[in-house]
């Protein structure tokens, strides 16, 4: 009770900060607004804001039901406003969860609360920020701070930040602080150093450009029983370009933390980690080549030790980046089967981290050519595929050798993509997609949510857009999924009709005819309007959605099945 | 119950209070993003005097802003004095792509690099595509979403306010 009460007297307290707070932010924006010409721009006012927000139904048909006490109508909200003066600048941004967060979010996020904030001050070499912040250092292997609000996902770090550049060829980054979790903060501290070396600028070299990055992260939890207290990454790393010609790579080794057994056992063992990162490109106008190769093992990083936060569907605690490399596609059938990205050794779940890599081409038929016609065609291979290491365990001492670079497959993706402009007002995209998917392997079925087998199948999509005028617009997206594997066949069909620049509606419909339960033949359909004026977006949906992975930027979280009623509003200021 | 009345009555206030803050120019933010190769640049530094500029924040796994760039770069921008940027917003999963992509369309614009969506957050923008105009560092029109045809009254809008 006495918790409750602080927590009230806390969420008042925010509350009023709140109110007090936006009616100032409120003033000086107009005033801002009113004396601009006369301040020569070094103070100003920005902000956003963005909500999402749900009406559910009971749908018999996916399963989803709500019983008279649950929250029907659930919805998040997010206001941000930053103040700059000068060299001066602060911000916050206030998160509401009425009364709860939508289903798929972390639940620890009830209420509502101050959940960031931040004030820094920079000068030409030197900027230091303390509250909240965000942070990559290299490619985020050893450590990333983000936000992703579709996601749900917050690591934003609460602490100090200073960035120094000395040179123009040096760069260095010292960092200490806690993780967000919720409206709380992790209980492992993090501390990190990282430090850019540009070549090219210190040997003023024309063409070629060489740069070299090392960096270390630190968490810290205080000793409890045998686990280490502190485990050390760090991460070294290169990039070269010449012309045309790009080549990198990264290496992070990771100390000692907790590889989870959730066979029951109840006994957590401990290993070191690492993770190799290559890339090469060549590209000129008119063709481009990526080929990227990655290695994980016992890469999950995390500011708790917690064995449940090990692969948490909330990306909670996650201290490094580890997104799947594969293309990300946009369609209703592509996103069936997802694959996403293993960089933990979990022996009874069939996961032994990740070796793999892909390789994406694009290019261009010109305008005129034979092949590219009067408006030119533009193609767009990948492929990617995805293997396990293969290890040899000691069930008697639960360790393990690794004796196969490359042990079960995973996951396998080639796609071809073509986009083609028939006339002015006509555009077309043809798309064709092969994809294998491993789901006798159990963290990837779960992973997939109830997938089942080895699944191959095969998609083909085709898109026209035909603009009638300058402000209407039809598009119709057609799909289809063959596969005779899992729950067989699917097929998608999308319309979209813009009226103008500021309005568009759309109804789309995604069926699983080939299920061999009919019971299970079920409509996915979707029928929403939106409206655009400016920076702000409003959309209405109404439809049924199926459960399964939302993922963005590579990263996932699960959500349920649903049906009911979707408003989005998207502002800035 | 009434913490939560409260909680919905200062949400409606708030959201009252941004409908209502916007103004008419925004200096854009300075944050450091990166050039095509990788290599740091401050924002301040990639925008010419008096040069009126498109800022396009986009991403190759979004189809919309891809086929916005497209019709842009099909418009001949640079003979109308219009200078278009167009800044990824990929991550580490897709950021590797970006320079192959650009190439193999053959666009003829500057693209840059913005790898933890640091520029993106700056600008408190929610879904992509966003497009901002700048003149001399300042922010004179913001557009969210695309819709085919809408690049023309885009460039309208442009002209006027050159």
């Amino acid at each position: 009770m006495q918790l409750k009460n602080r927590h009230e007297q806390k969420t008042i307290m925010h509350m009023k900060a709140l109110v007090i707070a936006l009616t100032t932010i409120s003033i000086t924006t107009i005033a801002t607004a009113q004396t601009q010409t006369q301040s020569q721009n070094n103070e100003n006012i920005s902000g956003g804001y963005e909500s999402f927000s749900e009406w559910y139904q009971n749908d018999f048909k996916t399963g989803s039901s709500f019983t008279p006490s649950d929250a029907r109508f659930l919805s998040n909200h997010y206001f941000k406003a930053d103040y700059t003066l000068g060299r001066f600048a602060a911000g916050a941004q206030y998160e509401a969860y009425l009364p709860a967060p939508l289903l798929g979010y972390f639940p620890g996020l009830k209420g509502n609360a101050l959940a960031t904030y931040y004030g820094s001050f920079k000068v030409d070499q030197l900027e230091a920020t303390a509250g909240y912040f965000y942070d990559q250092f290299g490619s985020g292997l050893v450590f990333r701070s983000w936000e992703d609000r579709q996601l749900g996902t917050n690591n934003a770090i609460k602490g100090v930040r200073v960035k120094l550049q000395p040179t123009s060829f040096l760069a260095v980054t010292a960092l200490s602080g806690y993780q967000r979790v919720g409206f709380e903060t992790s209980k492992g501290q993090i501390n990190g150093l990282n430090s850019e070396l540009d070549l090219g600028n210190l040997f003023d070299f024309a063409d070629l450009g060489i740069r070299f990055g090392g960096s270390y992260v630190g968490r810290y939890i205080p000793p409890s029983g045998s686990e280490p207290s502190t485990v050390n990454a760090y991460s070294g790393r290169f990039n070269l370009d010449y012309g045309g010609l790009s080549l990198g790579a990264e290496y992070v080794a990771k100390g000692k933390d907790l590889r989870p057994d959730f066979s029951g056992s109840g006994i957590n063992y401990y290993d070191p980690g690492s993770a190799l990162l290559g890339t090469i490109g060549y590209a000129k106008q008119g063709f481009g080549l990526t080929a990227q190769y990655r290695r994980l093992e016992n890469m999950g990083f995390y500011s708790d030790t917690d064995p449940n936060i090990v692969n948490n569907p909330f990306n909670s605690q996650v201290i490094n980046y580890l997104p799947a490399l594969t293309k990300q596609h946009d369609y209703n059938v592509t996103n069936l089967y997802r694959y996403s990205s293993h960089g933990n050794m979990v022996f009874n779940q069939g996961v032994f981290g990740e070796n793999g890599g892909q390789v994406d081409v694009f290019f261009n038929l010109p305008k005129g050519s034979s092949l590219g016609g009067r408006f030119g065609t533009k193609v767009a291979l990948n492929y990617a595929v995805w293997y396990g290491l293969g290890a040899k365990i000691d069930t008697a001492s639960n360790k393990y050798t690794i004796n196969k670079e490359f042990g079960t497959k995973y996951f396998q993706d080639a796609n071809i993509e073509i986009k083609k402009k028939w006339s002015q007002n006509w555009s077309s995209i043809f798309s064709y997609i092969n994809i294998f998917y491993n789901a006798t392997v159990p963290g990837l079925s779960a992973a997939q949510q109830g997938a089942t087998g080895l699944i191959n199948a095969n998609i083909f999509a085709v898109e026209s857009t035909h603009r009638w005028n300058t402000r209407a617009s039809t598009r119709l997206l057609l799909e289809h999924l063959s596969t005779a594997d899992d729950l067989k066949s699917w097929a998608s069909a999308t319309l979209e009709q813009g009226f103008s620049s500021h309005y568009s509606m759309y109804v789309t419909d995604l069926y699983n005819y080939g299920n061999p339960d009919p019971t299970q033949r079920i409509h996915y359909y979707t029928i929403g309007a939106s409206y655009m004026q400016g920076p702000t977006r409003i959309a209405l949906t109404y439809g049924r959605q199926r459960g399964g992975l939302i993922c963005s930027g590579g990263v996932c979280r699960y959500v349920p099945p649903n049906t009911g009623l979707n408003i989005t509003i998207s502002t800035t200021f | 119950m009434k913490t939560l009345a409260k909680q919905y009555w200062l949400v409606a206030l708030l959201l009252i209070c941004t409908a209502f803050s916007s103004k008419a120019q925004t200096p854009f933010p300075n944050v450091t993003i990166q050039d095509i190769d990788g290599k740091s640049i401050q924002v301040k530094d990639i925008f010419h005097k008096n040069e009126i500029t498109i800022v396009s924040l986009w991403a190759t796994w979004c189809t919309p802003c891809q086929n916005e760039l497209d019709e842009l770069n099909d418009r001949d921008l640079k003979s109308k004095g219009i200078r278009l940027i167009a800044v990824s917003e990929d991550d580490a999963r897709t950021v590797g792509r970006v320079k192959s992509l650009a190439n193999g369309k053959s666009w003829n614009f500057d693209v840059f690099l913005d790898p933890n969506n640091d520029l993106k957050r700056a600008l408190n923008v929610g879904p992509l595509p966003f497009l901002a105009v700048v003149k001399d560092n300042s922010i004179l029109y913001t557009k969210s979403s695309y819709t085919p045809g809408s690049e023309d009254e885009l460039i309208k809008t442009v002209e006027k306010l050159k």
